[in-house]
């Protein structure tokens, strides 16, 4: 199966929880962010990711009791046949559904520049190096995400000291002005933005070489991806205002597209480009993946290989289902609340389960 | 072997096909690269009329020599349609090449068209992928295209554009313009409470005589004072000494001269001229009442510059009495700025509405509804701490008896 033959090591491991974390979900997040929670928008990210650090270290104890299966292996065990099958089912459809959503918005980003070219057709391309990459196996894309994290981190903050002349943070004040509960309710969008990482975990988990490194790693990735996103939120909404920072569709974009470095270089949107497609690479292979391998178990194959193809086929053409990029921010703002949210809900709830009935290993 | 070089060519002709930039490919030499862009709205038919400068890469190319400058560095071209939108569209229809905005520098709008509300061209420049919101923002108490159209004396560069842009951009030298982009404008426009100001640009006639006596005027184009907006629309303009007013509140007074007729008797009608070194404001919202205070707190530092006859600084108290009139010059400028935003155009430039919701925000719910009433009577207190540090490196001016 595919964790007994790939084998990945904790820094590895720490750079997948990263690349879960920051994603491309650095370009969206704080749209919702701002509609729901204003100006304390950073807050419900604070929030999340504070919440999904320790979430997160739930599901490490959880694997240590199955440390040779994945969560659609364990998941039957411990809830029951039925009912973990059926959950397990949920797990990989919801995988799948999202793949295709951010292949769209991958695209979406592209057609800006190049708006006669058909959208699938950048798909396709984008389809063509996962299915690539998928085939070489998870040591692999844990390569590539060792090799590409740091270089995304580093531009990522690059770009943000590069229009922090321009931010006045006085714009930020008064915090809470309408108490908690809008950064609570901000929480339903922000919360699994930050699970997106966890949940991806739940499956590779039983790969890493080391289980004593699972909790290093996310105790690490997550509050290190949740502060830098923390800031990122915060300064947009300082630049740009609250009603700005939720009706552009890609408020980072325009930043960078502002920026002046030194008062002569401006243009720094290329940068903006390279980030964009490797973070989209890097989020695509962190959706697909539990969608493909979860399949597999869950189907009780040997292989997972032979099902690469297809199902890329499959989210390439789901990706095809929104009319426009208003219906695509619908959808993405809506993956949260109805796939994310409960999964993230299921890992507790499958630990207290697991303690309760003192199910482990053998 | 053949199958290696099979994979090589066909990964190169890959390359080729997806680097070439697929349907979406346009060379350099089919864009039309805009330096400047005016917007007006026509009197009597109500379209929109637009004016470019186009970038000539040729003319710039072949040098100032005039051994083939011949041509003209820019093109000026205009058209007019139902939107600004519709009126490009048009133009494209006799330049044959596709509108490069990336590099526009500044948008000039003519006064029609600015007080009939700037947000539909705004809107146009942030949703478009070309135009880029550094652009500069510039109001014109007349036709905009006109500034575009007529040929200018006196520049140091061949694109007006530029010209245009350093012109602005230089504004602290002199502190009696303001310095605004779009992305200035539009993010005044999200925070909602504040509104926008702008630069105000001119065109002047000057007159000159020849050598041979002949007579002439030249054109020559000025950045000087402020358009103020309320909301999207144009509510009027401030005059150089009430944009400085301006300058002082929000705190972006770079340098400037302030003149104060001298303390002493013989000095004539000399002014003691103050150089200003650094200057900072602070806005701060009090209660009083219940009701809303605003308190400006303003400093500056300066260096005494030109001394009149009769100059003498080592008596006491006469450096205190100059650092007296210089702060009430400034104070008498602030106030001519209030005076004008608050009761003559209502608009909130300077952000007291944020500002009282930032440190009052219970109290700020109650009164967000009326603000537009309680703006033009609210009280502002003015506090100018003005100082002077320097003399130059004489201290007392050496004039022949």
């Amino acid at each position: 199966m595919f964790q007994d033959r790939e084998k990945i090591s904790g820094h590895q491991a720490l750079m997948l929880i990263l690349a879960g974390g920051i994603g491309n979900i650095f370009v969206v997040m704080s749209i919702p962010a701002v509609k729901e929670a204003g100006r304390n928008g950073w807050l419900s990210v604070l929030l999340g990711y504070g919440i999904a650090a320790v979430l997160g270290l739930i599901l490490v104890k959880l694997g240590l009791r199955f440390p040779r299966k994945t969560i659609v292996q364990y998941l039957p065990k411990v809830l029951g046949t039925v009912p973990g099958k059926f959950l397990g089912l949920f797990y990989i459809l919801g995988w799948w559904g999202m793949t295709g959503i951010i292949y769209r918005e991958n695209a979406e980003l592209v057609r800006f520049f190049l708006p006669q070219t058909p959208v699938i057709l950048i798909s396709v391309f984008m389809a063509l190096l996962v299915v690539y990459a998928m085939r070489q196996g998870f040591e692999v894309f844990a390569r590539t995400a060792e090799l590409l994290v740091p270089v995304m981190i580093i531009f990522i903050i690059f770009g943000l000291v590069a229009v922090i002349q321009e931010i006045d943070f006085k714009t930020l004040l008064p915090v809470l002005e309408n108490g908690l509960g809008p950064v609570i309710k901000g929480l339903q969008y922000q919360l699994p933005y930050a699970m997106e990482t966890v949940l991806f975990m739940a499956l590779w988990l039983p790969c890493l070489s080391s289980q004593k490194n699972a909790a290093r790693a996310v105790a690490l990735g997550v509050p290190a991806a949740g502060l830098l996103l923390t800031v990122m939120v915060a300064m947009t909404i300082a630049f740009l205002g609250t009603e700005l920072a939720s009706h552009l569709v890609y408020p980072i974009y325009y930043m960078l597209r502002y920026a002046l470095v030194g008062y002569f270089l401006t243009g720094l949107e290329a940068v903006f480009i390279i980030l964009w497609l490797t973070s989209s690479y890097l989020e695509i292979l962190v959706f697909f993946y539990p969608g493909v391998i979860g399949l597999a178990q869950w189907l009780n194959l040997k292989d997972y290989k032979p099902l690469i193809m297809p199902m890329a086929a499959v989210t390439v053409a789901l990706s095809m289902v929104p009319h426009n990029v208003v219906e695509m921010l619908a959808l993405d703002s809506l993956k949260n609340p109805t796939i994310l949210l409960p999964l993230s809900m299921l890992i507790p709830v499958t630990w207290f389960v697991a303690v309760l009935r003192k199910i482990r290993e053998d | 072997m053949t199958k290696k070089v099979l994979a090589v060519c066909s990964s190169i002709l890959l390359f080729l096909m997806v680097s070439s930039g697929c349907w979406d490919s346009v060379e350099l030499d089919r864009r039309a690269i805009i330096s400047a862009a005016a917007i007006d709205l026509e009197d009597k038919t109500g379209r929109i009329k637009v004016t470019l400068h186009i970038t000539r890469p040729n003319a710039l190319a072949r040098g100032t020599d005039g051994g083939g400058g011949q041509q003209e560095p820019v093109w000026v071209v205009s058209s007019a349609g139902y939107s600004l939108q519709d009126a490009l569209k048009s133009l494209t229809t006799y330049t044959g090449r596709e509108l490069f905005w990336g590099d526009n520098r500044i948008l000039i709008l003519g006064k029609k068209a600015a007080e009939k509300g700037i947000f539909p061209f705004i809107d146009f420049m942030i949703r478009d992928e070309g135009p880029r919101s550094r652009m500069l923002l510039l109001v014109t108490e007349g036709e905009a295209g006109k500034i575009l159209t007529t040929r200018t004396e006196g520049k140091l560069e061949r694109i007006v554009g530029i010209e245009l842009e350093r012109l602005v951009r230089n504004y602290t030298s002199a502190s009696r313009s303001v310095l605004v982009d779009l992305h200035d404008v539009i993010s005044k426009f999200s925070r909602g409470i504040i509104s926008p100001v702008a630069s105000r640009i001119e065109l002047v006639e000057s007159k000159m005589e020849g050598d041979g006596g002949e007579k002439g005027s030249q054109k020559e184009i000025r950045v000087d004072g402020a358009a103020v907006f309320k909301g999207d629309k144009l509510a009027g303009w401030l005059n150089a000494p009430e944009t400085r007013g301006y300058l002082w509140i929000t705190g972006d007074v770079g340098r400037g001269v302030i003149l104060v007729k001298p303390p002493w008797k013989g000095g004539g009608t000399t002014p003691v001229n103050l150089n200003i070194r650094r200057a900072s404001g602070i806005i701060k919202a009090k209660m009083k009442d219940g009701k809303p205070v605003i308190v400006i707190e303003v400093s500056e530092e300066s260096e005494l510059e030109v001394l009149p006859r009769g100059a003498d600084l080592d008596r006491p108290g006469v450096i205190q009495s100059l650092e007296r009139r210089q702060a009430t010059v400034i104070k008498n400028e602030i106030k001519a700025c209030l005076r004008k935003a608050q009761q003559e155009y209502k608009s909130d430039i300077f952000g007291f509405g944020e500002e009282v919701r930032r440190q009052f925000p219970a109290e700020w719910k109650k009164i967000e509804e009326e603000w537009g009433e309680i703006y033009p009577h609210l009280e502002v207190a003015v506090q100018v701490r003005a100082k002077i540090r320097g003399t130059g490196l004489l201290v007392n001016p050496v004039h022949p008896e």
